[in-house]
């Protein structure tokens, strides 16, 4: 098992938005990862790209926002399928509807696995 | 869950009452000990707000950065089983390999050959507890019992429970006939089922409003939780008792202290309260009988100035208790949980979740620090930091009780008012400040942030 603990200039990459230059200023991949762990609250996801319910730094500013102007950006790939229906294989309905989620975003339902609603 | 994926993701069709007949079964069968529930019956009754923590080092990356790690604890597998998990996993979600925490190791490699054996190791599909369990006399929840709580935003409450058999396996239908402590009637009505002989799961309407109810039945004072399936937040950890027992005793009080000064409902709850003398000391002045009968003591009461800072001496006939309820003049120190909470936003498809939060007190006593319970305390939220700050997350995240501490998220959706349509998502401060002493507080951190579309019942 490998870790990455490199920074992003370290691999060439620099950093365009504010989000980014952010993560850079964290004085550590390490301390990032520490902060990371210590705020997973049970059922929210703990990935940080960025993170569906907090962003690295355990706030919500550098959540990507409107959460709905990428919204099928995180069905389609499964990217955060616990929070968001998966689209790549779940629920290849689910955004039926809705093309533009920034603005049908109210037609979008739940779903309930496991319950009857 | 294994049901629900063979409808959502292989085609099942199956009728709702075909369905739990199924889940009952296999409850029944092929179902977990109370030992074995126990470590995640916070995650069965939704509660939220929890940090995890399991016996392996990286378990909770592996598997817990998406769902809670408590899910997969209260499954019991072969190792072939578990493998077949995680292949399911890889197949049915298949950019998992690219995410974090999984792009930064062989993640498919790590989960066989180091998460795999570590379950079928600890989880089994057999077990000792299972073999002595399903040997063991069923708990039977027929008769009459008393429940007893706090309700968030409404108080303590205790009521009346009658649960009586109805048609079905393991049924019952419920009724409820209760009060909060400051006298509003509380009344409710509902309908169970038991399954593996102690998981109760009901249906409840209290007060008009509909409730789900977890409870294990397999404890001596039956536990669990009462709370809204739209906004999981919103429940009351509850205590049932019989009504009846050989002895008398004194189990709980409501409230757990008393001020000095203070003239108030005091509600204890126990068995064979009904005869004999009630002494609550001499500082504790005795007002008013409300109710009496033998498993519950309803009374006003009143503490005079002196009140001492301590257990008070609680005798009820031929029960007394030295450390149920406590005296005290002032609070010393507060405790508000949870100490970081998640709100989410919502609207009609995607329920809002509130922030919930409570203010226990506790008071210096020598060296020792007494408890005493919630106390009444002011609420409000401030920016978490300088960005919560610059973006106003105050304004836009949602409105905070001032007397509950109950904060209810705005609306979803992107905002026009923020930049960039930003969500109405906040990083908020929150306070509580006991009435009285405002210098007495203690803060917690309230994340409010984006709904969830995929609500199974176990996250």
């Amino acid at each position: 098992m490998t870790h990455n603990k490199k920074r992003f200039s370290d691999l060439g990459l620099a950093p365009l938005n504010r989000k980014a230059r952010e993560m850079e200023r964290a004085s550590s991949p390490e301390a990032l990862e520490e902060v990371q762990a210590m705020q997973t609250i049970a059922g929210c996801t703990s990935s940080f790209d960025p993170g569906w319910e907090v962003d690295p730094f355990g706030g919500v500013a550098s959540l990507c926002q409107p959460m709905e102007a990428d919204l099928y950006g995180c069905a389609d790939p499964c990217w955060w399928p616990a929070q968001v229906p998966d689209t790549m294989n779940t629920y290849p309905d689910w955004g039926d509807g809705a093309e533009r989620a920034e603005d049908d975003w109210r037609k979008l339902d739940s779903v309930y696995p496991g319950g009857e609603k | 869950m294994t049901v629900a994926r063979m409808q959502v993701m292989h085609g099942l069709e199956l009728p709702n009452d075909a369905r739990r007949d199924i889940v009952k079964y296999l409850a029944d069968t092929r179902g977990l000990a109370p030992e074995e529930s126990e470590t995640q019956r916070a995650l069965i009754e939704r509660r939220l707000n929890r940090i995890e923590s399991f016996d392996h080092p990286i378990y909770q990356e592996m598997c817990a950065r998406c769902h809670t790690g408590g899910r997969a604890q209260l499954q019991r597998r072969s190792q072939g089983e578990w493998e077949h998990l995680v292949n399911f996993h890889i197949g049915q979600f298949q950019t998992t390999e690219y995410q974090s925490m999984a792009r930064d190791r062989d993640w498919f490699g790590v989960a066989l050959d180091e998460i795999v054996p570590w379950l079928a190791e600890t989880q089994g599909l057999t077990s000792e507890a299972w073999e002595a369990w399903q040997q063991a006399e069923p708990h039977e929840p027929e008769g009459e019992w008393q429940l007893w709580g706090h309700w968030p935003g409404e108080g303590d409450f205790y009521a009346d429970v009658s649960v009586v058999a109805a048609e079905g396996e393991d049924a019952y239908r419920v009724a409820l006939d209760g009060a909060f402590t400051d006298g509003r009637r509380l009344d409710g009505e509902g309908q169970a089922v038991v399954y593996t002989g102690y998981e109760w799961r009901a249906r409840l309407t209290l007060n008009g409003r509909d409730f789900k109810q977890v409870l294990d039945l397999s404890r001596e004072h039956p536990g669990g939780r009462i709370f809204d399936d739209h906004d999981d937040a919103l429940g009351m950890q509850v205590t049932m008792l019989p009504q009846e027992a050989q002895a008398a005793n004194l189990v709980a009080s409501l409230p757990a202290s008393l001020k000095a000064g203070e003239r108030r409902r005091l509600v204890l709850l126990g068995h064979g309260l009904d005869k004999g003398e009630i002494d609550l000391g001499e500082h504790v002045t005795l007002r008013r009988v409300v109710e009496r009968s033998a498993h519950r003591l309803v009374m006003d009461v009143e503490a005079d100035s002196l009140l001492p800072t301590g257990w008070l001496p609680v005798t009820v006939g031929e029960s007394s208790a030295d450390a149920l309820l406590a005296g005290y003049r002032q609070v010393d120190r507060l405790e508000v949980s949870p100490a970081l909470g998640v709100a989410r936003i919502g609207n009609d498809k995607t329920p809002p979740v509130s922030g919930v939060f409570t203010a226990a007190g506790y008071t210096q006593m020598g060296d020792e620090t007494l408890p005493l319970g919630q106390v009444p305390v002011r609420w409000d939220v401030a920016p978490w930091d300088d960005i919560a700050e610059r973006d106003e997350d105050v304004k836009f995240a949602g409105v905070m009780d001032a007397a509950t501490g109950v904060f209810s998220p705005a609306g979803a959706g992107p905002n026009p008012q923020r930049q960039y349509n930003a969500n109405s998502v906040g990083n908020l401060r929150v306070t509580a400040a006991v009435e009285g002493q405002p210098e007495i507080q203690d803060e917690a951190q309230l994340i409010v942030t984006v709904q969830r579309w995929n609500n199974p019942p176990l996250r």
